[in-house]
C-alpha cells in the first residue's frame, strides 16, 4: 500500500484526468486497540488498522461523494467512476460554489501521545487489574463489573483542486469502568468514563472512586413526588445535553433550513448574560482538538454566546458560501465518504466561580443530577429536553436526604437558560468534546410518583 | 480483491496453524447509497463501499480479535499473526467456548427483482424529489429532509468447528422528517418505511400516503400541547411496545450483560419476571424483520423463546458467553462490520400477540395515554438498574377509551420488570418492521434489528412533559 499522501494525490490524478471540474480527496488511516475486562479478566483484546477515502466529485455544479475502505488504486478507480456516473445524474445545486479555495493547518498541540499510539498492554491489564480491587477497598458493597480502554491512532490527508496536500496526526483515549453496589436486595450502578487526547492527565483511581461512591449513592434512592425544584446538573450530564440540544441549534445548515430555535437571533441575548459558550478547534489538547476540519479548512476559535448574546452561528464551507462568508472551520464528517456539514470542534461552556459543593450547599433544597439517561434524545427544534435521571441525590442546605432516581426531568434549554438560570460552577469537565461546568437551575418540571 | 469460501479456509488453517484452538473468520462487504433531499434541493448522493475482515483466536490464554481493511493475502496473515499474539496477551483465566454440535453449512440470500443500485439514478432522485416538494406543499411545514436508503451486505463467516456461512441482504427504503411551524411553535416528526428485497418494493408502496400523512402530523404536533408529567394508564401501539421491548428488556437479556453482572435479569432464570400475558422471543428470520439467518461466530440463529406467560427462560448468547452462563447457543453473536468483534445481541425481538381486540384494549381507560410510535426518537436502558426512557411520537390523551387531545414531546419512563408485571392486556395484531437508516446501538456499535409486537395495555407507566 502506497503512504498516505502519495495515495491521494494519485488519487486526485485519477479524478483530474477523468475530466471533473473541481475534486477533493480524503484520507483516513485508523489504527485502534481495545482490551475489554469483565468478571476479573481481560475477556478480548481488539486490535487492526483500516484506510477509508472519501472522494468529493464535482461536475459544474453537479456535486455527489464516493467513498470506503480500499486495498489498492484500483478501488479507489471504481469509486471515482461510481462517482463520475452518479454525479452526472444529479441535478444542479444551484447553490454550490467551489470547494474551498485555500486550505491549511492551524497551530495546535498536543494532540497526539506516544503512548496511546503504541499501546502498553501490559500496563492496560494492570490499570484494569488494579482498577478492580478499588470499589472492594472503599467498600465491600461496591465491585467493578467491566472496565475498558480503547486507544486510537489516526492520519488524515486531504486535497482538492486548488491546494496541496495536507496531513495531520493526532490520538484519542478512552478509559471506562463501570461499578456496582448490593446491599441486601438492593441493587445501584454508575459508569464513568475519560476521553482524552493524551495520557497527560489520566488518573483511573480517581475515575473509579467516583464511580463507587455514585453506585454506593444510589443504594439509597427512591422514587420522588413529581413537582418542580431546583436542579444542579454536574458537568458531564450537562454536557451531553448540550451536545444534543444546543449545538445542532447552532449549525448553520440547521438555521438556513429553518430548523433551529436560534433563527434570526445573532446579537440577541438568548441566554443568561452570565454565559459564555466558546467553539475553538486549535486549542491545546483538547478532545476534537485538530489543525484543519475535514474540508481541509484551519481550525478557530469563535466566541457563539458571549454574555448570554448569540454572535455566530457554525459554518462550513457551503453554508458559507451561502451567505458570502468565511467558513468557521466546522466543516466535519461522519464518515470519509460523508459530505461536510457543520459540526461542534470543542464546545467549551466557560466556569463560572463557586465551586460545585458550595454552590449545593448555597442552594437550600435542590437535587443534584450525577446521571441521566435519554438526554441526547432531546430535540434541537424545539429545544425541549427529556431526561431520565439514573443517579442523584435530593440535598437540602448541603446535606444529602436521600438518593433520588427514576425521575424524568423537562424543560427547554433556552427558558432553563435564561429566566430558570441559577449559577454556573467553576469545575469543568468534558463529556467529549463539550467542556462544560455544573449549571443550576430553579423550579424544574420533574415527573416522578 | 473479492472473498470467498477458498480465501476463509485458508485464513482458517492459518489461525490453526499458529496454535489457535478455536478461530472464527469473517469476510464483510457492505455497499450503501444515501440520497438526500433537503428543502427542494439534492444535498447528498453518497455511495460507500466498506469491505474487510477480521478473525476472532481463542488460545490457551486468551481470546483476540484482529481486522484489516486490506484484502490482499499477505494483510490477512499479518492480520492473523496479530490476532494470536494479542489473544496471547489477553492472560484470561477460565476461557471456555461452545461449539456447533453439528456444524452447518447455510447460504441466505433476500429474493430482489430489480436491484436497486442498478436503478438510474435520475429515477431515485425524480421520485425524493417529488415527495419532498409534496410534504413543503403543505402549509406550516417549514423544513423536509427525505431520504432514500440502499443497502447490499454480503457476509461470509466461516468457523474452526466445521461451520460456514454466507449470505446476501438488499434493503431499500425512504424517510421523511417534516418540520412543522406553526406561530413561533416547532415540531419535528420523522418515519421511514424500509422493505428487505430490491426496488420493486419501492415501487409498490404509496409514498405520497406516507408523506402527506407525516407532514400532516408534523402539523398538528407543533400545535400541540407537551402532557402533564405523572404516571398514567397507557395503551402502547405495535411500534412503542416494538421499542419497549427491545430496549428496557431485551438489552438485559443480552447474556454479556448478565455475564458480567451488568443485567437485572442476572440470576432470574425460571422466575417470574412479567405478567401472565408475556411471551417474548427474539428470532433470526420472520416477516417484516431484517434476516439474521446466523451470526457472526457462525451459528445458526435460531427462535429463543426469553420469556414465556411471564416466566424467564432464556439469556441470548455467544459462544463465550454460552460457556460462562452453561447455556445454549442461541446464535446472538453479531458485530456492525469488520472492525468489531462479535458481541451479543438481539436480532427481532418481539412479544407475541394475545386475544384481545384492539376495541377490548381501550374501552376500560378511564383516563390514560395512547402511546404512539410514528415519529418516535428511540430509546435508552440502564440494564443493570432496569431504567429505561424512550421518545415516543406524538400521541393521545385518553379519556373513556376515546383519544381526545394531541400531545408532543413524549417521554415515557420507568422500570422494566414494573412494567412487565403491569401488563394486563395483549392484542392479536403482530407487526415487525426494520430499516436501513438506523438499528440497535451498544459499545459503540450499530446493527439492523427488528422489533415490534402487538397492541398492549399497561396499568402505569411514568410520563414527562413540562
Amino acid at each position: 500500500m502506497l503512504e498516505l499522501i502519495e495515495l491521494a494525490e494519485r488519487a486526485m490524478g485519477i479524478l483530474n484526468s477523468s475530466g471533473v471540474s473541481e475534486a477533493e480527496v480524503y484520507v483516513t488511516e485508523t489504527c485502534s486497540t481495545d482490551l475489554k475486562y469483565v468478571k476479573g479478566e481481560v475477556d478480548v483484546v481488539r486490535s487492526g488498522r483500516t484506510i477509508l477515502v472519501g472522494l468529493r466529485i464535482v461536475l459544474g455544479k453537479r456535486v455527489t461523494v464516493v467513498g470506503g475502505t480500499i486495498s489498492s488504486l484500483s478501488d479507489i478507480m471504481e469509486l471515482a467512476e461510481s462517482g463520475i456516473k452518479i454525479a452526472k445524474a444529479s441535478p444542479e445545486d444551484p447553490n454550490w460554489r467551489s470547494l474551498p479555495k485555500s486550505i491549511g493547518k492551524a497551530p495546535v498541540g498536543k494532540i497526539f501521545d506516544e503512548r496511546i499510539a503504541n499501546p502498553d498492554i501490559e500496563w492496560s491489564k494492570q490499570v484494569l487489574t488494579e482498577s478492580a480491587k478499588i470499589p472492594r477497598e472503599l467498600d465491600s458493597r461496591a465491585s467493578l463489573v467491566s472496565a475498558g480502554f480503547k486507544y486510537v491512532k489516526a492520519r488524515r490527508v486531504i486535497v482538492n483542486s486548488y491546494a496541496e496536500a495536507i496531513s495531520d496526526d493526532s490520538t484519542k483515549f478512552l478509559y471506562y469502568v463501570e461499578i456496582k453496589a448490593f446491599e441486601g436486595g438492593s441493587e445501584s450502578g454508575f459508569t464513568e468514563f475519560h476521553a482524552s487526547t493524551t495520557l497527560e492527565d489520566f488518573s483511573y483511581e480517581s475515575i473509579v472512586k467516583k464511580a463507587a461512591e455514585r453506585a454506593l449513592a444510589g443504594l439509597r434512592a427512591k422514587a420522588i413526588e413529581t413537582g418542580t425544584y431546583n436542579i444542579v446538573l454536574t458537568p458531564k450530564v450537562f454536557g451531553s445535553i448540550a451536545a444534543s440540544v444546543l449545538a445542532p441549534a447552532l449549525y448553520a445548515d440547521n438555521v438556513q433550513k429553518n430548523r433551529s430555535p436560534l433563527v434570526n437571533k445573532v446579537g440577541k441575548e438568548v441566554l443568561n448574560n452570565e454565559i459564555n459558550v466558546i467553539d475553538d478547534g486549535c486549542i491545546n489538547g483538547l478532545y476534537s482538538s485538530q489543525a484543519f476540519d475535514d474540508e481541509g479548512v484551519p481550525t478557530k476559535r469563535k466566541n457563539v454566546f458571549r454574555k448570554g448574546v448569540l454572535e455566530t452561528y457554525l459554518y462550513d464551507n457551503y453554508t458559507a458560501q451561502l451567505e458570502s462568508r468565511e467558513s468557521t472551520g466546522n466543516g466535519l464528517r461522519r464518515s470519509p465518504s460523508s459530505i461536510p456539514r457543520p459540526s461542534i470542534t470543542n464546545l467549551l461552556i466557560e466556569p463560572g466561580r463557586c465551586d460545585l459543593d458550595s454552590a449545593i450547599s448555597d442552594l437550600g433544597r435542590v437535587i443534584v443530577v450525577y446521571g441521566t439517561i435519554g438526554e441526547w434524545l432531546s430535540n434541537p427544534i424545539s429545544g425541549l429536553i427529556n431526561a431520565t435521571i439514573t443517579n442523584a441525590d435530593l440535598v437540602e442546605n448541603g446535606r444529602v436526604l436521600y438518593g433520588v432516581k427514576g425521575a424524568v426531568l423537562a424543560g427547554n434549554v433556552y427558558s432553563l437558560l435564561k429566566e430558570q438560570y441559577l449559577l454556573i460552577t467553576r469545575d469543568v469537565e468534558n463529556y467529549f468534546n463539550v467542556y462544560s461546568p455544573g449549571i443550576a437551575f430553579r423550579e424544574v418540571s420533574i415527573a416522578g410518583k | 480483491m473479492e472473498f470467498g469460501r477458498e480465501l476463509a479456509e485458508k485464513a482458517l488453517n492459518r489461525a490453526l496453524n499458529l496454535g489457535a484452538l478455536f478461530a472464527v473468520v469473517r469476510f464483510h462487504a457492505n455497499k450503501y447509497e444515501l440520497i438526500t433531499i433537503d428543502n427542494g434541493f439534492l444535498r447528498q448522493y453518497s455511495y460507500t463501499v466498506a469491505k474487510g475482515m477480521g478473525v476472532e483466536v481463542y488460545t490457551s490464554s486468551g481470546r483476540g480479535y484482529a481486522y484489516t481493511s486490506d484484502l490482499r493475502w499477505e494483510s490477512i496473515d499479518k492480520t492473523i499473526e496479530r490476532s494470536i499474539s494479542i489473544a496471547r496477551a489477553a492472560s484470561s483465566k477460565n476461557l471456555n467456548v461452545v461449539f456447533e454440535e453439528e456444524a452447518k453449512k447455510i447460504y441466505f440470500k433476500t429474493p430482489v427483482k430489480k436491484d436497486p443500485l442498478s436503478i438510474d439514478p435520475n429515477e431515485k432522485i425524480k421520485l425524493l424529489m417529488d415527495l419532498n416538494k409534496l410534504s413543503l406543499s403543505r402549509a406550516e411545514i417549514a423544513s423536509g429532509i427525505t431520504n432514500m436508503g440502499i443497502e447490499i451486505d454480503h457476509k461470509l463467516v466461516a468457523s474452526s468447528d466445521g461451520g460456514l456461512a454466507e449470505s446476501s441482504i438488499t434493503g431499500v427504503g425512504i424517510s421523511h422528517m417534516a418540520v412543522g411551524k406553526v406561530g413561533i411553535s416547532s415540531e419535528r416528526v420523522y418515519d421511514s418505511e424500509s422493505f428487505i428485497g430490491g426496488y420493486e418494493h419501492i415501487e409498490k408502496y404509496d409514498w405520497e400516503g406516507f408523506i402527506s400523512e407525516l407532514s400532516k402530523l408534523a402539523v398538528e404536533a407543533s400545535k400541540a400541547k407537551t402532557p402533564s408529567p405523572g404516571t398514567y394508564v397507557a395503551v402502547l401501539d405495535n411500534e412503542v411496545i416494538g421499542l419497549f421491548i427491545h430496549e428496557a428488556f431485551g438489552h438485559a437479556s443480552e447474556g454479556d450483560l448478565v455475564r458480567s453482572g451488568s443485567s437485572i435479569l442476572s440470576g432470574r432464570l425460571g422466575e417470574k419476571i412479567g405478567s401472565e400475558q408475556v411471551t417474548i422471543v427474539d428470532e433470526g428470520l420472520v416477516d417484516g424483520g431484517y434476516p439474521v439467518p446466523f451470526d457472526d461466530e457462525c451459528t445458526p440463529k435460531k427462535k429463543t423463546i426469553v420469556v414465556e406467560n411471564g416466566v424467564l427462560k432464556k439469556y441470548l448468547t455467544s459462544r463465550i458467553v454460552a460457556a460462562f452462563l452453561n447455556s445454549e447457543l442461541t446464535g446472538n453473536a453479531r458485530a456492525m462490520n469488520f472492525t468489531y468483534d462479535p458481541i451479543v445481541r438481539q436480532t427481532n425481538f418481539y412479544m407475541e400477540p394475545g386475544d384481545f381486540s384492539l376495541e377490548e384494549l381501550f374501552e376500560d381507560v378511564d383516563y390514560g395515554i395512547y402511546l404512539r410510535g410514528r415519529g418516535a426518537m428511540g430509546g435508552q436502558v440502564d440494564p443493570s438498574m432496569g431504567t429505561f426512557t424512550f421518545h415516543v411520537g406524538p400521541s393521545y390523551i385518553l379519556r373513556r377509551g376515546e383519544l381526545i387531545e394531541l400531545v408532543r414531546g413524549v417521554v415515557v419512563s420507568g422500570n422494566i420488570l414494573d412494567v412487565l408485571k403491569n401488563v394486563d392486556a395483549v392484542a392479536k395484531d403482530l407487526k415487525i418492521r426494520t430499516s436501513v437508516f438506523g438499528g440497535c446501538g451498544k459499545e459503540g456499535q450499530l446493527v439492523r434489528v427488528g422489533d415490534g409486537g402487538p397492541h398492549i395495555k399497561v396499568r402505569k407507566i411514568i410520563v414527562g412533559g413540562e
